[in-house]
C-alpha cells in the first residue's frame, strides 16, 4: 500500500459558534493535490465515526459532497461494500463500539486490509484506492484535531 | 408556556418509594468557583486577569493569553440559544428516569459558548438568561431560563430538579412561638406549600400571636419541643415521612459574651435549643428525608438553618451565642455531606439582628420576621445553599472574604 496524501489539523475554526466542519475544510484542496486525485477516483472511505452526524461532516469536509448536502448525498448512495459508496467497510466504530485512542486505527487497518485483499468481512470489489479520516480530542463542545489519509494499492 | 404543576395524588402506601439517584456530579477544583457562586445564586465564571476573556468550562489557564491568573467573577448572564437537543435515551441511571431531557449550546453576550440544561420555554434563537444552579449530587450545572421570563415558568420539571420549591410541599416549621416561626408559616403557605406542620411545645400555653397563626391557611399545629429528644421523634414517627422542607425556627438568643456571664446555665439552654436540637431533628428527620429526595413533585427537598451571621465570627456582645450558631454552622456542613445521597440540600440562612425582643437595644439595620421568611423562601425556590439576609450579614460576609483578621478586631469593638 503506498501512501498518497495526509493532512492533520487541530484547532480550526474556533470562532465558529457551533462545529459544523473540521480542520479537513482547510486542508482539503492541498490533500487531493497532493494525492494527485479526486474524491469521484476514491473507492472506499473510512470515516471516524462516534456519531453518524460526525461521519457525514467528513463527507462534506473531505470533497464528496457540499457543505449542507450530505443528507442528500446519503439518501442518493448505498454505503454498503457492494454500493455506489462503500463506507467504513468493517462496519465502523458504530458496530464494534469506540475503543479508545485505539479507534482511530479501526479505519486504517480496516482501508489496508482491503487494499491488500485480505478484508475480515466483504471485500469492496477491485479497491484501489482508499481514504481514512480520523476525528477527536473532544474539547467541551467540539473536536479538535483532524486528519485524513489517501492510501492507494501498490501497483 | 410551562404547565403549571397539578397537586401531586395522596401517595398510595402500597407504592414503593424510589431510591434517589444522582447525576455524576465529579468537577475539577477550579470548577467549584461555579459551585461557590450556585450555592448563592450568582453568575459567575472566570475572567481572564490579564486579557478579560471570560472562560467556561473552567480551566487552570486562559486560552487566549495563557494567563493563570482566571479568577471568579459576577458575569452578565444573558444571552443566545443557539441550538437545542433533546435526549431520548441514555444510559445514566439519573438521567434515564427523567427522559426526555433537553440541553442546548448558548452564546453568551460576555463571550464564550456553554452547554447548558434548557428550561421547557427556552427555544433556538431566542434570548436567554443563564444561572448557575447545584444538581441533585451537589454538583454546579448551567440552566437557561427563557428572557424575558413567561408564565408557570417556575413549575418546568427540568428547573424543579434544581430547585427546594415549596409549592405543593409540605413543611415544618419546628417553632411557631416565635416571631420568626409566625412569619415561616405565613410565607410557606403564601408559597403555595400544601401543608405547613407548626411545631410548638407545649401548646396549652398562650403566646403572642397564636391566633393569627392558626388562622394562616394549612397550618397544622403540632407537638414539638427540639429540647426534648422523645418529642422529636414522637413527631418524626408522626408526621416524618410527609415532611419534604424543615425550617428549624427554634432559637434561644441571649445577649453576653463569656467572661462576664456567670456560670453556664444560659449557654447549656443555648447548647441544647440551637446545637442539640439541631442534632435531634437531623437524627430523627434526616434519614427520611435522604429516602424521600425522589418521591415525585413533592419530594423531600431541602433543611434549612437559620443561622446568626456571627456564626462565621464572633461577636462579642453576643458572644456565647455565637459560639453555639458556629456548632450550629460546622454541623449543617456535615448534614449537607450526609443528606446529599437523597439529593436533599441544606439551606444556611445567615442574618444579623432580627428586629425582635432579644436585640431591643441593637440598633438598626435589623431584619424584621417578615423579611427573614421572604427571604427563605426565595432562597428554596432558586435552589440556594447559602444566603445572606440582610446589610448586616452581607457585609459581614463581604469583608470575612477580604480579612478575617481585620474582621475579629472590627466586631470587637
Amino acid at each position: 500500500v503506498r501512501l498518497l496524501a495526509t493532512i492533520e489539523r487541530h484547532n480550526a475554526f474556533a470562532e465558529d459558534p457551533i462545529q459544523v466542519r473540521g480542520g479537513w475544510a482547510q486542508d482539503i484542496e492541498e490533500f487531493w493535490a497532493m494525492a494527485g486525485l479526486g474524491p469521484d477516483d476514491v473507492d472506499l472511505l473510512e470515516t471516524y465515526d462516534d456519531y453518524p452526524v460526525i461521519a457525514m461532516m467528513q463527507f462534506e469536509d473531505l470533497g464528496f459532497c457540499r457543505k449542507g448536502e450530505a443528507p442528500e448525498f446519503v439518501r442518493s448512495h448505498s454505503l454498503t461494500n457492494d454500493g455506489s459508496f462503500p463506507h467504513n467497510t468493517s462496519g465502523g466504530q458504530l458496530s464494534v463500539g469506540q475503543a479508545g485512542a485505539a479507534g482511530g486505527y479501526l479505519g486504517l487497518v480496516e482501508a489496508m486490509r482491503q487494499l491488500i485483499g485480505v478484508p475480515l468481512g466483504s471485500a469492496v470489489a477491485d479497491a484501489k484506492v482508499a481514504v481514512v479520516s480520523g476525528f477527536g480530542m473532544i474539547n467541551f463542545d467540539r473536536g479538535l484535531a483532524s486528519g485524513a489519509a489517501a492510501l492507494a494499492k501498490a501497483a | 408556556m410551562t404547565k403549571p404543576l397539578s397537586p401531586p395524588k395522596r401517595k398510595d402506601p402500597l407504592r414503593r418509594t424510589r431510591t434517589p439517584l444522582s447525576p455524576a456530579g465529579v468537577r475539577s477544583r477550579a470548577a467549584h468557583g461555579l459551585t461557590a457562586a450556585a450555592a448563592e445564586g450568582r453568575f459567575a465564571l472566570q475572567v481572564c486577569s490579564e486579557c478579560a476573556t471570560v472562560l467556561y468550562p473552567p480551566r487552570d489557564a486562559c486560552p487566549a493569553c495563557l494567563s493563570p491568573r482566571v479568577p471568579y467573577r459576577d458575569v452578565d448572564d444573558r444571552g443566545v440559544l443557539l441550538a437545542e437537543t433533546t435526549v431520548r435515551v441514555s444510559t445514566d441511571s439519573y438521567f434515564r428516569e427523567r427522559l426526555p431531557w433537553r440541553i442546548g449550546t448558548i452564546k453568551l453576550d460576555a463571550g464564550p459558548l456553554l452547554v447548558a440544561h434548557l428550561h421547557g420555554d427556552a427555544r433556538e434563537g431566542a434570548r436567554v438568561r443563564l444561572a448557575l444552579k447545584l444538581d441533585k449530587s451537589g454538583a454546579p450545572v448551567v440552566f437557561a431560563m427563557p428572557d424575558p421570563p413567561t408564565e408557570n415558568m417556575q413549575d418546568d420539571l427540568q428547573l424543579r430538579e434544581l430547585t427546594c420549591d415549596p409549592k405543593f410541599r409540605r413543611v415544618l416549621i419546628t417553632d411557631g412561638r416565635t416571631a420568626v416561626g409566625q412569619a415561616m408559616a405565613k410565607a410557606f403557605s403564601d408559597a403555595g406549600a400544601a401543608i405547613v406542620f407548626v411545631g410548638l411545645a407545649d401548646p396549652w400555653k398562650p403566646f403572642p400571636g397564636m391566633n393569627e397563626l392558626r388562622a394562616v391557611e394549612r397550618v397544622e399545629i403540632v407537638p414539638l419541643d427540639v429540647t426534648d429528644t422523645e418529642s422529636v421523634s414522637e413527631q418524626a414517627q408522626q408526621n416524618g415521612g410527609r415532611i419534604d422542607i424543615l425550617v428549624n425556627t427554634a432559637e434561644h438568643t441571649r445577649p453576653g459574651g463569656i467572661v462576664d456571664r456567670q456560670g453556664l446555665t444560659t449557654a447549656r439552654s443555648e447548647i441544647d435549643v440551637r446545637y442539640l436540637g439541631l442534632l435531634r431533628l437531623a437524627q430523627a428527620f434526616g434519614p427520611v428525608m435522604r429516602a424521600r429526595g425522589a418521591d415525585g413533585v413533592n419530594s423531600a427537598t431541602g433543611f434549612v438553618n437559620l443561622l446568626s451571621v456571627y456564626a462565621l465570627m464572633n461577636w462579642p456582645p453576643y458572644g456565647a451565642h455565637a459560639a453555639a450558631e458556629a456548632a450550629c454552622l460546622s454541623a449543617s456542613q456535615a448534614m449537607r455531606a450526609e443528606l446529599r445521597p437523597g439529593g436533599v440540600k441544606v439551606l444556611n440562612v445567615f442574618f444579623g439582628p432580627l428586629e425582635t425582643e432579644w436585640f431591643q437595644a441593637v440598633p438598626p439595620p435589623k431584619v424584621t420576621p417578615q423579611a427573614l421568611a421572604r427571604a427563605v423562601v426565595d432562597a428554596l425556590r432558586g435552589g440556594l445553599e447559602d444566603v445572606f439576609v440582610g446589610d448586616v450579614a452581607q457585609d459581614v460576609r463581604a469583608r470575612l472574604a477580604v480579612d478575617p483578621k481585620a474582621l475579629e478586631r472590627e466586631l470587637a469593638g
